[in-house]
């Protein structure tokens, strides 16, 4: 290729940003895709974050922005007799009250829940009224009662306390034992026994019959407790209503931009969706809890089309325990039958998830999706779930890191330990005994799932060896001379991800840059880097002349944002497609350019050339900087001059659409070791190894980071983290002093490692690796700690393994009759 | 109302505060440094975390009126963009932040615990950690950039008025 068409670099100028800044290349690079996929390539957006320049929306002061503070329910059930905001009003600086009075006398919409399919098999589920401020009836402590507006936030705080009401207070049910117990108080009145909906997967006569030949049945009731999200970045959102074109604008952590404007659109205001402008900037961090609508996102906007000024809320962390919609919560009773070896013949599960008291958007996927998975990674004939949403007088529930996955795969793994005891099998055994085949893919399990592909016997041999499976006794040992019990356990899991379509825009600009507009939506996951990656692949540009934009709904046409690790998958091939959209387009004016025809030109390292004749090329940054030629003539080198069409003369650029139907599979198995301290109950996780199979790996470094992040989430959830009630349904757990965060003392070194079976369900041949650890890991854990209290007679745990917990069980096994621990 | 002085990133700050403003309110509202974040209101997290007179401090714990005088380190006067301290650096090449929130207070105290010599293995770290939060990493990036800055660029820690 004439170097003379490679892109020019100018001399560096006074307004040149040194390289080093726009994608650190690692140690020896030469070659320019040795930055594109595949490559551990430091991220883009770190340098900002690193230096303290990060977009959070509480960095945004917009001018003449008041505060908002909401007054919530310090009750768990209660119904509103009165509201006395007479005393606020005279606080110095009060600008408005806000009450559910007010809300519903302005017509505004209630929150939607748009998670319940119509093909549940209960039929119609019981719908929750929802309004952003309770009108007659606060369900949960922390309900939104009133909205507080003033000049500065202690104005608003100090307003607030002066509101009065009498609430006359209800029977209570804030757990799900409350709540599923014969005669629990109501939630709803139209909801008897608390159920919201009812499913059911499986076929139960067929499973009926496999437990009838059964030579064992185990059971088992796994519980799986309510977690808090608690991404770093508290809540935050500012509403402005701009009376001159009468469009609302939003400022907010939300990680989804896009679903905010369709939902606040369709549900609240009902208004057209183009007088909804929703930006988020950096969002610190969100693992599905920030994802959906939240009641201030409506109210701050609300409030400042009423006041006429634009209005502020950010969340105290405190208040976050209240107001941030929670995860997991569910009860399990699983029957697994099995046959003489080992084989299982069957698996039925009835599952009770705590829908909290109202429906949020997402609140329904954790049962529905996370069910879809209960078959794990094994050939389970026959199966039979039920599915029960419940509610309770505790916060709305969301997608929470696995949504349902988790405790999925908790269940499965549970009863196989359960079931290796009884069968007097190894634990690594009897999964051995009931994996999926390579050669039984693409493979549809008893619950209807269909796995296109993955080795799962190989990824965890793989892990096996990866942990020193083996080399246990001898650290067993090493533990007990130090007094100290030591247990192992593994965890295989499968998960479902990517789902829904997105849409991906490449666009270049006059000088030959070109701008990745992503419907997806980064906070945290880093897709700045790993889609410039993609594009610094296939287009050949350099990763300094590539440019990220998410997140403002007046910029990007739509999108779906990122969830349920969709983004490589779905994102990453509606790109794939835009790009070969955009080479598509270019390759018209390459053709005018070098007066070959366009079938003639291949695209070779970001060059079109004409490789069938005398190689003349051009490259594509030039095309694209001819694309914007003032007097649209084509002329390149000594070729003639030629007039630009008209839709090739306005700029190069690509759409493209993906959808994931049907949606991949990640999986792997976890493995870990535990020392308990006996005399204290204390558990320290001491050895962390996993392999995933996600397919293809975009970024090393940060698939790592996932990985590692989501295990640190299954540590504090299987060992520190919980959302406690107690009876009146007051939050016990409502403060950082008081919630069980993991810190860094928490962990081990973990050691990880990938073994990609790519899937043919995407062209990239990516699966989703954001939720492994959440997913896979738990059940290890915990295995492992009972495997190390085994020799105390300790059969069972639930989370969090606290001391407490685990000093009162090994407790009350010794001090049990021997006859009943030898049952 | 009380005047607050405090020489923040070797910029004299003189404002008129309300006596109960917090130092991180200080930096944030009235010096429009926005790096130093807010996470928590417990003391808990460690996202606000600067150095005052050269030692890490939680900014959410101090009133204004408590440094007056003092000299304070935000994230924005430790390194920019071209020209990244070596600690941000570090946290870049390890993959040691995600939503980089909790960042610039790691940061700080990342700077803090190798300028006490106590970056010394990977369990003093951890243990040294144990005011900060991150949600995102599990924590093993950030040990690892400090480690690497304790091995490779203790001098670069050092605050002004540390013996050299």
């Amino acid at each position: 290729m004439d170097s003379s068409h490679m892109p020019r670099r100018p001399r560096p100028g006074p307004f040149d940003r040194p390289a080093a800044e726009l994608g650190h290349a690692p140690e020896g690079v030469g070659r320019m895709n040795s930055m594109g996929i595949g490559a551990p390539l430091a991220r883009i957006e770190d340098i900002r974050l690193v230096t303290g320049n990060g977009r959070f929306a509480n960095n945004v002061t917009v001018p003449g922005q008041l505060r908002g503070y909401v007054l919530r329910s310090p009750l768990g059930h209660a119904r509103i007799r009165s509201i006395d905001v007479s005393g606020a009003l005279e606080v110095p600086g009060l600008v408005a009250v806000l009450t559910g009075e007010d809300y519903a006398r302005d017509g505004l919409g209630d929150m939607p829940c748009v998670s319940i399919p119509p093909t549940i098999k209960g039929g119609a589920y019981v719908p929750t009224p929802f309004p952003a401020l309770a009108v007659d009836t606060v369900r949960c402590v922390g309900s939104e009662v009133a909205f507080v507006v003033a000049e500065t936030l202690s104005a608003a705080v100090e307003a607030a306390e002066r509101i009065v009401v009498d609430y006359e207070p209800l029977p209570v049910a804030p757990t799900l034992e409350a709540a599923i117990a014969p005669g629990a108080p109501l939630v709803w009145p139209d909801a008897p026994g608390n159920r919201c909906f009812y499913h059911e997967l499986g076929d139960a006569a067929a499973c009926d019959a496999a437990f009838d030949g059964a030579a064992h049945v185990v059971k088992g009731r796994i519980r799986n407790q309510r977690v808090a999200g608690n991404p770093l970045e508290p809540r935050t959102c500012i509403g402005r209503y701009d009376p001159a074109d009468g469009r609302f604008h939003l400022t907010s952590s939300t990680a989804n931009p896009h679903r905010l404007r369709l939902l606040l659109s369709e549900h609240i205001f009902r208004i057209p969706a183009h007088r909804i402008h929703v930006v988020a900037g950096d969002v610190g961090g969100g693992f599905g809890t920030k994802g959906g609508l939240y009641p201030e996102e409506i109210l701050v906007l609300w409030a400042a089309w009423r006041v006429g000024r634009p209005v502020k809320w950010v969340c105290e962390r405190s208040e976050a325990f209240l107001a941030d919609f929670n995860g997991r919560d569910q009860i399990a009773d699983a029957e697994m039958a099995l046959d003489a070896d080992g084989r299982v013949l069957g698996l039925r599960v009835e599952v009770n998830h705590n829908l909290g008291s109202a429906l949020g958007p997402s609140t329904a996927h954790p049962p529905l999706v996370g069910t879809r998975m209960l078959s794990g990674v094994y050939a389970f004939p026959a199966m039979h779930v039920k599915i029960n949403g419940i509610f309770t007088n505790s916060r709305t529930l969301t997608t929470y890191r696995g949504a349902g996955r988790p405790e999925a795969t908790l269940i499965v793994e549970r009863m196989l330990d359960l079931a290796a005891e009884k069968v007097g099998l190894d634990p690594v055994e009897i999964r051995r005994r009931n994996f999926i085949r390579p050669e039984q893919m693409p493979y549809r399990t008893a619950i209807g799932e269909t796995y296109d592909c993955g080795e799962f016997e190989a990824v965890t041999d793989a892990a096996l060896a990866l942990a020193d499976w083996d080399g246990f006794e001898a650290r067993r040992r090493t533990s007990e001379g130090r007094g100290l019990l030591r247990g192992r356990g593994l965890s295989c899991y499968i998960e479902v991800c990517a789902t829904l379509s997105d849409r991906m825009e490449v666009r270049f600009d006059s000088s030959g840059c070109v701008s990745i507009l992503a419907g997806t939506f980064s906070y945290g996951q880093g897709h700045e880097t790993t889609y410039a990656q993609m594009v610094h692949d296939w287009l050949g540009v350099p990763l300094d002349q590539i440019r990220f934009v998410q997140g403002d709904t007046d910029i990007i046409a739509t999108g779906r944002g990122s969830f349920g690790s969709r983004s490589m998958t779905v994102g990453g091939s509606a790109l794939r497609k835009a790009c070969e959209n955009l080479i598509a387009m270019g390759a018209r004016l390459a053709s005018l350019m070098l007066d070959v025809e366009p079938e003639a030109l291949d695209f070779v390292d970001g060059s079109y050339v004409w490789t069938a004749g005398d190689r003349r090329s051009v490259p594509l940054t030039e095309v694209a900087k001819t694309s914007f030629a003032w007097r649209g003539s084509a002329a390149y080198n000594s070729g003639p001059p030629r007039q630009i069409p008209a839709d090739l003369w306005s700029g190069l650029e690509g759409v493209g659409h993906f959808s994931a139907n049907p949606q991949n599979y990640p999986n792997g198995c976890y493995v870990a070791e535990v020392e308990v301290d006996p005399e204290t109950g204390q558990v320290r996780v001491d050895r962390i190894a996993g392999v995933d199979d996600v397919g293809t790996v975009i970024n090393p470094l940060l698939l790592e980071g996932q990985v590692i992040g989501g295990c640190a989430q299954a540590v504090g959830q299987v060992l520190l983290e919980a959302v406690v009630h107690d009876a009146e349904g007051q939050v016990l757990s409502g403060a950082f002093t008081d919630y069980g965060m993991p810190r860094a003392e928490d962990f081990p070194h973990m050691v990880l490692s990938n073994r990609p079976v790519p899937t043919q369900t995407n062209p990239l041949g990516v699966k989703g690796g954001a939720e492994t650890g959440t997913i896979g890991l738990p059940p290890a854990i915990l295995s492992a700690v009972l495997d190390a209290l085994r020799p105390l007679g300790v059969r069972d745990l639930s989370m969090p393994l606290t001391p407490m917990k685990v000093w009162a069980a090994i407790d009350a096994a010794s001090s049990a009759p021997v006859s009943k621990e030898n049952s | 109302m009380i005047e607050v002085t405090i020489a923040v990133n070797g910029i004299e700050q003189r404002h008129q505060v309300e006596d109960r403003t917090l130092l991180v309110e200080f930096l944030r509202d009235q010096c429009g440094l926005t790096g130093t974040n807010i996470g928590c209101d417990t003391t808990q997290c460690g996202c606000c975390t600067v150095h005052v007179d050269g030692r890490a401090i939680k900014s959410c714990t101090l009133f204004a009126a408590q440094v007056d005088g003092a000299e304070v380190v935000t994230i924005e006067g430790l390194g920019q963009p071209e020209n990244l301290h070596p600690m941000q650096a570090a946290f870049r090449r390890h993959h040691a932040l995600q939503c980089g929130y909790c960042t610039s207070g790691m940061i700080m105290q990342g700077v803090d615990i190798v300028r006490r010599g106590r970056a010394v293995d990977e369990a003093t770290i951890r243990h040294e950690l144990e005011g900060n939060f991150c949600r995102c990493t599990g924590y093993q990036g950030i040990v690892e950039a400090i480690a690497e800055v304790a091995r490779t660029a203790p001098e670069s820690c050092k605050a002004s008025g540390d013996a050299a």
